[in-house]
């Protein structure tokens, strides 16, 4: 029996090598960091879209106080990318648009281990808020506008604030 | 008959490759950790953004309603909005009135509440003076913290809100702190709730260590049937 086994055994016959081993883990190693590498971008982009999902929300806040102030509407423009306005206290407007640069930051809002828990500042983001008058109605409108992803993503919000 | 020569591996091969298997083995499992943990984490953050989001909507709402008087009730009308610093858990307490149709009154509260040890934000309530539901509803589990404030059409701030000065009341600021159901930190930390610190009402406070993730969530709101601009 054993014999008839190995009738057909060729001496050349040869397994699989330690270098030829090696080699296929290697491979297999730079897909599995790459898989890897992967899931950390997607879970990294999940937490990024919900701060511009919380600043999306936040521009409602901004609207809601320019819809409150109709007649100096127009002292409402706001620009703002990482650095901080300042706007003085003495008119509504000013103390509404700190608060703005405030809350869209969620500055001093929460610490946590003593380390202060803000939305992070991507270089040549923007927001915002431009005052116009509307072709339409005639009436003035607010215009706000996010750039996110570096600049290079625009989103819009307009409403007629009177 | 034919000589086999019949090899096995070598100990050298063997130990190569139960060391080559043990460092493939602890990777997957370190990997696995960390995915399982950012699943958890975001998801947590998920839910608490939701639930933060969707209550200051809410509350939102009937802020924008505060004081709203149909033109054909005829009942007695007092009350528009009313505000408590500090009064159930931690939270401030916030009620508002409104109309609903010509007859009815209704009378909408928030505030934090212990439900089985665990703070709520919830909310009830009550058409011409009895509670539509018996018992106030959660609106946010695991809600740390609840703050309302109050300004005129200045900025400044209104501390006390009652019968004599609620037609002052411009706009409301809402901060909902919520905390997450999991724990998502290895070691404790100390969370600190500032929101307004500028404020007489502002929070200063710093809660147990813990290993909880929280969040505040803003809103703030122009009460349109209050004081007109």
């Amino acid at each position: 029996m054993i014999n008839g086994f190995y009738k057909g055994y060729n001496k050349n016959t040869k397994g699989v090598s330690i270098i030829e081993a090696l080699v296929c883990l290697v491979i297999i190693g730079i897909g599995f960091v790459a898989v890897n590498q992967m899931i950390a971008f997607s879970i990294a982009s999940m937490d990024r879209s919900m701060e511009r999902t919380k600043v999306n929300f936040l521009s409602e806040s901004a609207i809601e106080d320019i819809m409150g102030d109709p007649d100096n509407a127009s002292s409402y423009n706001f620009t703002e990318q990482c650095n901080k306005g300042s706007y003085g206290s003495s008119s509504l407007s000013g103390v509404k648009k700190s608060k703005w640069s405030k809350i869209f930051k969620a500055e001093g809002q929460l610490t946590l281990g003593n380390k202060k828990k803000e939305i992070a500042c991507v270089p040549k983001d923007e927001k915002k808020v431009s005052i116009g008058s509307s072709k339409k109605s005639g009436g003035t409108q607010a215009l706000i506008n996010f750039k996110t992803n570096k600049g290079t993503k625009n989103k819009f919000i307009g409403v007629v604030v009177k | 008959m034919i000589r086999v020569k019949n090899k096995g591996f070598t100990l050298i091969e063997s130990l190569i490759a139960m060391v080559i298997s043990v460092i493939a083995v602890a990777a997957m499992f370190f990997a696995y950790q960390y995915f399982n943990s950012a699943y958890k984490s975001i998801g947590n953050r998920a839910t608490i953004s939701e639930a933060g989001r969707n209550s200051l909507s809410q509350i939102a709402k009937d802020l924008r309603n505060a004081g709203y008087k149909n033109k054909n009730y005829q009942g007695t009308w007092d009350k528009k909005i009313e505000l408590k610093n500090n009064s159930y858990e931690g939270g401030d307490h916030l009620t508002v009135w409104f109309n609903t149709n010509k007859s009815t009154k209704a009378k909408s509260e928030y505030y934090i509440k212990k439900i089985d040890g665990e703070n709520h934000l919830v909310t009830q309530l009550f058409e011409n003076g009895s509670a539509v539901q018996s018992t106030p509803a959660s609106i946010v589990e695991n809600a740390t913290d609840f703050q309302v404030i109050l300004r005129d059409k200045n900025g400044a701030e209104i501390t006390a809100v009652n019968e004599a000065n609620q037609d002052t009341v411009h706009t409301a600021e809402v901060y909902v702190t919520v905390r997450s159901y999991d724990e998502l930190y290895r070691t404790n930390r100390i969370t600190k709730i500032f929101n307004n610190l500028n404020s007489t009402t502002g929070r200063d406070e710093e809660l147990d260590e813990d290993k909880y993730h929280r969040e505040t969530f803003f809103l703030s709101v122009h009460l349109r049937n209050l004081a007109k601009s």
